[in-house]
């Protein structure tokens, strides 16, 4: 067994973050990560990645802006409530805030709503990865909303995410 | 954090509103369900991105910027058992080549020490040699800029050099203006005293619970090797094979029992009942000096982390202000004492080797570092002052050491997916290198103060602030 230098040399040279979706290449998926970071809400951060401790107005929480319900679907939260027009969520798991806590809920996030992409029948225009940042962003819906959803951010998020893969 | 910190001020005596009051609601949110108050999730990690951002640190999370990954095979921590420091009749004391590090240590470090010795000296070169052996294979290599920069010497930094401004004895970070820094002089170290690695180990020796925890007890559990090992190592003899001790002395020079004080030994009551297995030390006394003003018991939290916060809390103005001093400082009491119970509470986690480079070959025969649970920690074997051997170990929490990362790399700019495919390692080796050093230093005045006590003890210790170190 490699030991020291060497050990921690191998370790960081493989480190890097894999694709949980067959036929997605490491490098694709990191991509389509970046682009799920990036604060498309209008502020001072517009433009640049979330930090770990975000909430985006729409509800969105951590870096990549996982919904409230998506939360309870993956098992991170207990709940959610709707409080003065606003979902939150509620019984969040209290180390949410750590980045390996919110990769592994966004891994079996887009795991999820990767098998029920097989069901159905993209839009041309529309790929696999886009199709993903839209479930990301709108929810099991996101194709039907899609069509009469327009926001600016949602729109910016499926431009950069669209084509990855 | 939040809520034992609700909990701590509940338990004072404090009602739901006034903790509410004090701390804001985001502290209330979990004790008091009926009120409809959003999760304030920023409240819950604390990153320090005013913390000195070490140069590997910033190397690592550039080069993993930069330079996009070929594919390969999966990454794969080594995983197994690690506390039980590895045996070997065969082991030599820990040596390095005298004249290349005495070149290193003139070359790329000031001589700290200089000051403590007459410079006309005829024993100067060789105080120097020796200090320049136990600098460079004891601290020097296996903290920060070891392990971590080995991979990024292709970047221009070797390990073991120093840059022209001398780093921290305990953190590695450039730029200190004496041998510790400003944070590190702060910060107290929790560590224990054990026959084993941390306590959990020793539990599981019990031979009623082999059963259950055999397969995750670290190391050969069975009492007959214990005895064995022990014996063996008295055979091999103390003047050879322990000679850590003496070497980690001369580290700090011909006052090390100084440079480190004792703080206090926790009692085992405080945290896991009226157990005789630990000692009970001035508990009380320490706990009144927690709202008191007695000098004489100086304990972790009465440092300048926690005594510095209290002292303004008694000068805040504002009950913002007060709030704000009175919750930094219970947080620097509750660290300490999860830490302390990371120490001494049995656990059945699995355990994770974390390995460290080394400049000297046998270094890694006297210390081990792993991961088990939430915590890291990290065991140096040292002689006890009956010439038993004795493990020393301290502990820092996993999540902690990963949100320096996210504050390093944050302040690098590094993308999240860069950031997240190096958190893990990194986290684990920067924390457990950190321990390492403050192990080290500790050890001398730890061993000196213990003298006559049996293990296992918890204690806390320092750095002294002094001529020979001071603050930025």
């Amino acid at each position: 067994m490699l030991r020291g230098a060497a050990a921690m040399s191998a370790v960081l040279e493989r480190a890097r973050l894999r694709s949980p979706l067959d036929g997605v290449s490491d490098d694709a998926w990191s991509r389509f990560v970046d682009a799920l970071t990036v604060d498309d809400d209008s502020g001072l951060r517009q433009g640049m990645p979330r930090p770990f401790n975000a909430r985006t107005h729409a509800g969105g929480l951590g870096c990549f802006g996982l919904l409230p319900r998506r939360l309870v679907d993956v098992g991170v939260a207990k709940a959610v409530r709707v409080i003065g027009g606003k979902t939150i969520a509620v019984g969040l798991r209290r180390d949410f805030l750590s980045p390996l806590v919110q990769r592994d809920a966004l891994v079996d996030s887009m795991r999820r709503y990767d098998a029920e992409l097989a069901k159905v029948t993209l839009p041309s225009e529309i790929s696999r990865s886009g199709a993903l940042a839209l479930y990301h962003r709108l929810g099991p819906e996101a194709l039907a909303k899609w069509q009469k959803h327009r926001q600016r951010s949602t729109i910016a998020l499926f431009q950069r995410a669209n084509g990855l893969f | 954090m939040s809520n034992d910190l609700v909990g701590t001020l509940m338990d004072a005596g404090m009602s739901p509103q006034d903790v509410r009051e004090l701390l804001g609601p985001a502290y209330a949110t979990d004790h008091d369900p009926g009120a409809p108050v959003e999760p304030e999730v920023h409240q819950l990690l604390a990153v320090d991105s005013s913390a000195p951002l070490p140069k590997v640190v910033v190397d690592v999370l550039e080069a993993a910027r930069d330079e996009r990954q070929p594919p390969g095979p999966q990454v794969v921590v080594p995983a197994g058992v690690t506390n039980s420091l590895p045996q070997s009749k065969d082991a030599k004391p820990i040596r390095v080549d005298t004249e290349e590090s005495y070149r290193r240590f003139r070359n790329g470090r000031p001589d700290m020490h200089a000051l403590d010795r007459p410079e006309n000296s005829e024993n100067v070169p060789d105080a120097l040699n020796d200090l320049a052996q136990n600098e460079a294979g004891l601290v020097d290599d296996f903290d920060v800029r070891g392990a971590a920069s080995q991979w990024i010497s292709g970047l221009g930094r070797k390990g073991g050099q120093c840059g022209p401004d001398q780093a921290c004895l305990l953190c590695g970070v450039p730029g200190a203006a004496s041998a510790v820094c400003a944070g590190c002089a702060r910060r107290a170290t929790v560590l224990g005293l054990f026959e084993r690695g941390a306590a959990s180990q020793m539990y599981g020796s019990i031979p009623s619970t082999r059963g259950s925890h055999r397969v995750h007890a670290l190391g050969n559990d069975d009492p007959f090797y214990r005895l064995q090992h022990q014996l063996e190592e008295a055979v091999v003899g103390s003047d050879d094979f322990y000679r850590l001790q003496y070497q980690l002395e001369e580290v700090l020079g011909a006052d090390a029992p100084e440079f480190y004080r004792l703080q206090h030994q926790l009692d085992e009551s405080a945290v896991l009942g009226d157990d005789d297995f630990y000692r009970l030390q001035r508990t009380n006394e320490e706990r009144a000096t927690l709202v008191g003003n007695d000098e004489f018991y100086r304990m972790a939290w009465q440092t300048e982390e926690s005594a510095a916060l209290l002292g303004m809390y008694t000068l805040a103005r504002t009950d913002e202000e007060r709030a704000t001093m009175l919750g930094a400082a219970m947080y620097s009491l509750s660290r300490f004492m999860d830490e302390a119970a990371a120490l001494m509470s049995p656990s059945d986690a699995s355990a994770e080797t974390i390995p460290l480079s080394f400049e000297q070959p046998d270094a890694e025969e006297h210390v081990a570092t792993w991961k088990q649970g939430d915590n890291l920690y990290a065991s140096m074997r040292v002689v006890g002052w009956d010439g038993c051997p004795r493990i020393l170990t301290t502990t820092t929490p996993y999540h902690k050491e990963v949100g320096a990362v996210v504050g390093y790399a944050t302040r690098a700019g590094v993308s999240p997916s860069a950031m997240l495919g190096v958190l893990d390692p990194l986290a684990r080796t920067l924390g457990v290198s950190s321990l390492v050093p403050r192990l080290a230093a500790s050890a001398p005045a730890v061993l000196h103060e213990v003298h006559g006590k049996v293990a296992p003890l918890v204690m806390a210790t320092l750095p002294v602030t002094g001529h020979r170190v001071g603050c930025r």
